[in-house]
């Protein structure tokens, strides 16, 4: 190989850093190019529930089964939806800040067969569907865990 | 003229210097570790951001040295098969009209060549010509230059083999690899270095050797390195110099001009190729320049490849293509292990050094300090084979592999004495290498100590200690992603090193099972792991020691294989080796 050639994949090489490097950093630390403006910051939303494998939709939109860190998201607030077969459905609305992953507890979902099927069983009591607002036909986590709710 | 200094001074402010000097490495490693550290319990995120950019740098670095990998591993694959006899022969004597012969071979050759109907038959046959292309441009360039070129019979070689209680065996091998040299044998001069200390054991081996090789070399010689002489410490270039002192006697008696003498200085388990002495012989006699470099062959650990655990053979495969990539940047290229140069700059700069550990690369510098930076290392398109770390079991190859590591690693201990030569020759331009080879030592083994830690364990630091602030960040979700991606990517280069390594295996012996050649490729796994074990501590380790002034001691490494059946031994079938 000679010199010249080897000098200009070094040169190659570093120029390759040089873009590639930041370009990444950029990324993990959450910047987005958005085509309506220019490059953003995004956060992200971890959804977890209890039990797992829940569908998540994003304001309507489907993304994929529990647990999920839905990424890219501008700042703002989002409304989530879990549906899963044979459980109540469960909906929220959560704000993403950017370069941050919003976490919250997991969502509880109950069984549309009976307390016999909760999961995990030991909860089954304490949040039986008897005692929630049985005309609303789903639960929110802010109504059984926070307190004013 | 300038000089390369001694680890040992007198003088006051210079052994000041020398240990400033030795702090710098370790001081700079240990330095980057305390800073991460810190950064990580205060600035999460700026480690954070500094890991990925340097796993990005990582994952380049890996791409860039497989790519001279392939490079090197074509070029030495195209050289397997030359016959250097034929070679030195053609540019000793007529050379306008040798290089009439070889373009006409070379039509023969691309005739046929265009012939061959697949692919895989062309590729034997597009290697000798790469060759052969090659080689008609060096005449050329002789021709060009007007450069004349040394009869090749006038050239002698004296071949220093120092020793220190490894096993007769071992030895005779060596000695038949030398003597099975496709050479006349009436210009080698075999030197087997005992040490004294060694006792009567060396003297056994050495009466051995005498009465079985005495006459097939133009004459072999045993010597025994006093022990404890002054100024020296106990390290193989104080062998390595007693025995060239020794040989000189005879050199001078039998009235060999030393410009005329090739010394090579081979470890005890080195077995040469056949072609070794002819490749050096075409390489010193056709450079003008030939006293003003030093020539270094491919070091390769194959003697007993098929027996040495895993973890040896990651290592020396590692070795032998860190080597080969070095060879395609031959003026960035110090000398590694076994090499050679001639003997005049040898007796010049005053032998090899007698109190340093790495005297193989030492000795360059010499060199390049005497000629005040006009000097090189021209790569030798042939292999010396070696031993792979193998021990009685798995626990001593393991530690045995760690020190081996350990002394290579501290070849650091070049950085104070580079330091010291060059302030001491300030005026001196060393025709502007100065920095390139302070930086490339430094840099080197700086990574070699930091980046396993870096990579592997102070990586995730921020995650660790960062704090819940951090964790809440997309950054710090985002980390392992990272890491995983570009580490997994560069293990892809790593696939490169494992099939050019299977390709450079020598022919398995047919007493090894086929299961062999799966572990072989299993072993690949293992490397990250290995890579901070076996890697990265004993680079530590080398440097701390340096910085605390703790000097390390040559150690002898362990050699063994499993019976010495000479048909194991890896011959490269010519046939064979232009097939690959």
């Amino acid at each position: 190989m000679k010199r010249l050639h080897r000098r200009v994949f070094f040169g190659g090489t570093v120029l390759v850093f040089i873009v590639l490097a930041p370009v990444i950093i950029l990324r993990a630390m959450g910047f987005r190019y958005d085509p309506g403006g220019g490059i953003v910051q995004t956060g992200a939303l971890e959804v977890r529930s209890i039990p797992e494998g829940a569908f998540l939709f994003v304001d309507g939109r489907p993304v994929g089964e529990t647990p999920l860190v839905v990424k890219d998201l501008p700042p703002g607030e989002y409304h989530l939806r879990l549906e899963k077969e044979g459980f109540f459905g469960w909906e929220e609305d959560r704000i993403v800040e950017k370069s941050l992953v919003a976490r919250e507890e997991p969502a509880w979902l109950f069984s549309r067969g009976g307390s016999a099927e909760f999961s995990p069983g030991v909860l089954a009591e304490e949040f039986s569907p008897a005692a929630a607002p049985s005309d609303s036909g789903f639960l929110s986590n802010r109504e059984i865990l926070s307190p004013e709710g | 003229m300038a000089w390369l200094p001694s680890v040992k001074t007198s003088d006051r402010a210079d052994q000041f210097l020398q240990r400033c000097f030795e702090m710098v490495p370790g001081l700079l490693t240990w330095g980057t570790f305390l800073l991460l550290i810190i950064l990580s319990l205060v600035h999460p995120v700026w480690v954070a951001i500094f890991v990925i950019g340097y796993n990005v740098h990582w994952l380049l670095r890996v791409i860039y040295f497989s790519v001279f990998t392939l490079i090197a591993y074509r070029r030495v694959r195209s050289e397997r098969g030359t016959d250097w006899i034929e070679r030195c022969q053609g540019v000793s004597g007529d050379l306008a009209g040798y290089r009439k012969r070889i373009v006409s071979q070379r039509g023969r050759l691309r005739e046929r060549y265009l012939k061959l109907p697949s692919a895989a038959e062309r590729l034997p046959a597009k290697n000798v010509l790469r060759s052969v292309d090659r080689h008609l441009q060096e005449v050329d360039e002789i021709l060009r230059s007007k450069t004349r070129v040394w009869d090749w019979s006038t050239i002698y070689h004296l071949v220093i083999l120092p020793t220190f209680t490894e096993d007769l065996s071992i030895l005779r091998e060596s000695l038949q690899a030398l003597a099975r040299s496709r050479y006349p044998k009436n210009k080698v001069f075999a030197v087997i270095a005992f040490e004294e200390r060694e006792g009567s054991r060396a003297h056994e081996k050495a009466a051995a050797l005498t009465q079985e090789f005495s006459d097939q070399f133009l004459i072999l010689l045993t010597t025994f390195h006093p022990d404890g002489l002054t100024g020296e410490s106990r390290v193989k270039g104080a062998n390595l110099t007693w025995a060239a002192k020794e040989a000189r006697g005879w050199i001078d008696r039998l009235g060999l001009p030393y410009d005329h003498v090739i010394v090579s200085s081979l470890d005890a388990d080195t077995c040469v190729d056949p072609g070794y002495l002819g490749c050096l012989t075409y390489n010193y006699i056709i450079r003008p320049e030939r006293v003003r470099r030093s020539y270094q062959p491919i070091p390769m650990y194959h003697n007993n490849i098929w027996d040495a655990p895993c973890f040896a053979r990651i290592v020396a495969n590692s070795t032998s293509f860190w080597h080969m990539v070095q060879s395609v940047r031959p003026d960035l290229m110090i000398t590694f292990s076994s090499h050679a140069m001639s003997f005049e700059t040898l007796v010049r700069v005053g032998y090899w050094p007698v109190d340093v550990v790495s005297d193989d690369s030492v000795i360059f510098f010499s060199g390049y300090f005497y000629y005040e930076g006009d000097y090189q290392v021209i790569p030798l398109y042939v292999y010396v084979s070696m031993d792979a770390n193998l021990a009685n079991n798995y626990v001593r190859t393991f530690i045995n592999q760690y020190k081996q590591m350990r002394r290579w690693a501290w070849g650091i201990e070049k950085f104070p004495l580079l330091m010291r030569g060059f302030l001491r020759h300030r005026r001196t331009s060393f025709r502007g290498g100065k920095l390139v080879h302070l930086f490339r030592l430094l840099e080197g083994n700086y990574s070699w100590a930091t980046s396993p830690f870096i990579i592997g364990l102070l990586g995730w630091l921020p995650l660790w200690i960062g704090g819940s602030e951090f964790h809440q960040t997309v950054l710090a979700y985002n980390l392992p992603v990272a890491t995983r991606i570009l580490m997994t990517l560069a293990l892809s280069g790593l696939a490169v090193s494992a099939w050019i390594c299977h390709a450079l295996l020598p022919p398995r012996p047919p007493a090894v099972g086929q299961w062999r050649i799966l572990t072989m490729i299993l072993q690949w796994i293992l490397v990250p792991f290995l890579y901070l074990i076996l890697v990265g501590l004993p680079a530590l380790d080398a440097q701390t020691r340096l910085m605390f002034g703790k000097y390390l001691a040559f150690w002898v490494t362990e050699k063994s294989r499993r019976g010495a059946d000479p048909e194991r031994f890896p011959v490269y079938p010519e046939g064979a080796a232009k097939g690959r």
